[in-house]
């Protein structure tokens, strides 16, 4: 007893000093956000909540949430629906060398990279997808990458693609946890596939896989090498400055940190309303 | 179902994975292709696309090598990375030293609320980081270190969860009798049963500080990523070199990825 109580604390300082550092930047940027900061002016003051009703009006910002909520819900959604088209397809394969590398190498590549990669693909000029386009319907080349809808699901398709092979492999992992005399004793009582899929498929693998979606809806909204490299810093005319490339531009461009940091307080409330949930999504999967 | 049934089924089900297998690998095989292919093989001098590259060059690597600097990027990254990695290594040792001792429910709980923190954009957290970079005129690179480590040690301890579930708090009983503390029985006892899947984070772990892009654009610090989009230009981009640099900073992911096909096969 007497070892264990003088080496708890003192076990515990890693995690204490991870915490403290989590809890101190999140302060800290909270703290900046009730202030004028502004880092090439080279002044702070304390302005209150005025930064956050500025944010309110700010047509700029209301545009970036809404693009970034687009992008996320439809990245997520789009990415679930590949990755379980990739394990009905690959099955218990998923795990083999050959389809294990072709899952993982995209999401192994830097996010710039594969945005560079899909701005070539796409490319009104150069580009594959728009010369095949042209030779085979006639047409002039479109230009994804020149408007707003195009390069939205550019962008959609490359995160998808770096996405969908890392989820099908989380989803294969999971769908391994499905007891399988759970399955037969459906079987057995004339169950076919859609009472199979209700009665055992759905309750094992709601929470895991809402726990899977909430991670990729939060990655995508934190989003920023990819579509920065994708679209040259925000698309045509600004149209894809998606939050993470309005607030790199709030900080860098206009050094106005706290008003930058008012948004970040904003995109870290609702991801801390969400960690409960998450938790509660992971327990019930360990238990 | 009759067995041609059966047949024709797996038939389709073959090409079917072959086309996913393509989709995955299409992007890959043009990236190289354009980055191994001579000036204006594949893109004429308009900026058209000729067609399929008679010839193999380096030159586009040596291209992007001359234009960005790549040598001095290639070693600050690698540096950077390295030291991140064993930054991230320790302290994930030591986050799981003081988990290994606790009941199994415990151990879940603590690495669920590791991985959940994990959903906190890093952009929204960059503020205070670079102001107390102003503030203690600290270097980009130490900061790139710092941020760097503070976001990826939640995720290492997380990745080893597997390997910690699967550890009986038993086993710590021995190395204690030996007077060892929670860290040394972690050394000792946790580390050579999880050696393979602690290199393999470990290199997950550096592989994602190579690839990081914000951070290191942001701080200015002189990684290979940043270097990528400063060769494309609207006036007229030189793709085959971009597609080389390209190649370059993906290298660690993939070596990456092949050393774990490789663990897969031989386990197979």
């Amino acid at each position: 007893m007497t070892m264990k109580s003088s080496v708890l604390p003192r076990r515990g300082i890693s995690l204490a000093a991870l915490a403290a550092i989590y809890l101190g930047l999140i302060s800290a940027t909270v703290g900046i956000s009730l202030s004028n900061l502004n880092y090439f002016e080279g002044r702070s003051e304390f302005v209150g909540l005025g930064n956050f009703f500025q944010l309110l009006g700010d047509q700029s910002f209301l545009v970036a949430c809404y693009l970034t909520m687009k992008y996320s819900v439809v990245c997520t959604l789009l990415t679930f629906a590949c990755s379980c088209v990739w394990v009905l397809i690959v099955g218990h394969l998923v795990l083999r060398p050959i389809y294990l590398i072709a899952a993982l190498a995209p999401w192994f590549m830097p996010p710039t990279t594969v945005g560079v990669i899909f701005q070539l693909l796409f490319d009104n000029q150069q580009g594959l997808i728009p010369a095949l386009l042209s030779t085979f319907t006639g047409a002039s080349k479109p230009d994804f990458l020149g408007n707003s809808v195009g390069a939205f699901w550019v962008a959609v398709v490359a995160d998808v693609w770096q996405w969908a092979g890392i989820f099908g492999i989380a989803l294969a992992l999971t769908a391994k946890s499905v007891p399988a005399e759970n399955i037969e004793t459906v079987a057995v009582c004339g169950g076919g596939l859609g009472p199979q899929i209700v009665a055992v498929w759905i309750p094992f693998l709601l929470r895991p896989v809402s726990a899977l979606l909430i991670f990729k809806f939060f990655w995508n909204i934190a989003d920023f090498d990819r579509l920065s490299a994708l679209t040259s810093g925000g698309g045509p005319l600004g149209t894809m400055r998606v939050f993470g490339l309005w607030i790199e531009r709030t900080y860098f461009d206009f050094g106005d940190f706290g008003y930058g940091a008012a948004a970040a307080v904003a995109a870290l409330t609702l991801a801390m309303l969400t960690v409960p949930l998450l938790l509660v999504l992971i327990a019930g999967r360990t238990q | 179902m009759s067995k041609g049934a059966i047949d024709l089924l797996r038939f389709a089900r073959r090409c079917a994975a072959s086309f996913l297998l393509v989709i995955f690998a299409a992007p890959v095989l043009i990236a190289v292709i354009v980055a191994f292919s001579p000036p204006q093989s594949v893109f004429g001098g308009s900026g058209q696309l000729v067609g399929v590259p008679r010839g193999f060059t380096l030159q586009n690597f040596a291209t992007a090598w001359e234009r960005t600097d790549a040598g001095h990027s290639v070693f600050v990254s690698f540096t950077l990375s390295a030291i991140i990695g064993l930054l991230v290594a320790m302290w994930g040792m030591a986050i799981i030293s003081s988990v290994l001792g606790l009941p199994t429910r415990g151990r879940s709980s603590i690495l669920s609320m590791l991985i959940a923190v994990r959903i906190l954009p890093p952009i929204c957290l960059c503020t205070p980081i670079f102001v107390a970079g102003a503030l203690f005129g600290l270097a980009p690179a130490t900061l790139f270190v710092i941020s760097m480590s503070v976001l990826l040690v939640p995720l290492f301890s997380w990745l080893l969860g597997p390997a910690v579930d699967a550890f009986a708090e038993e086993w710590l009983d021995i190395p204690r009798l030996f007077g060892l503390g929670s860290f040394g029985s972690t050394l000792f006892v946790f580390m050579p049963l999880a050696l393979g899947v602690f290199i393999m984070v470990t290199a997950a772990v550096a592989v994602t500080a190579w690839n990081e892009g914000f951070f290191s654009s942001a701080l200015g610090v002189q990684t290979i990523i940043p270097a990528i989009p400063s060769l494309v230009s609207h006036r007229g981009t030189d793709w085959g070199a971009v597609m080389a640099l390209g190649l370059i900073s993906a290298s660690p992911g993939i070596v990456l990825t092949a050393l774990i096909g490789l663990y897969r096969l031989g386990r197979d």
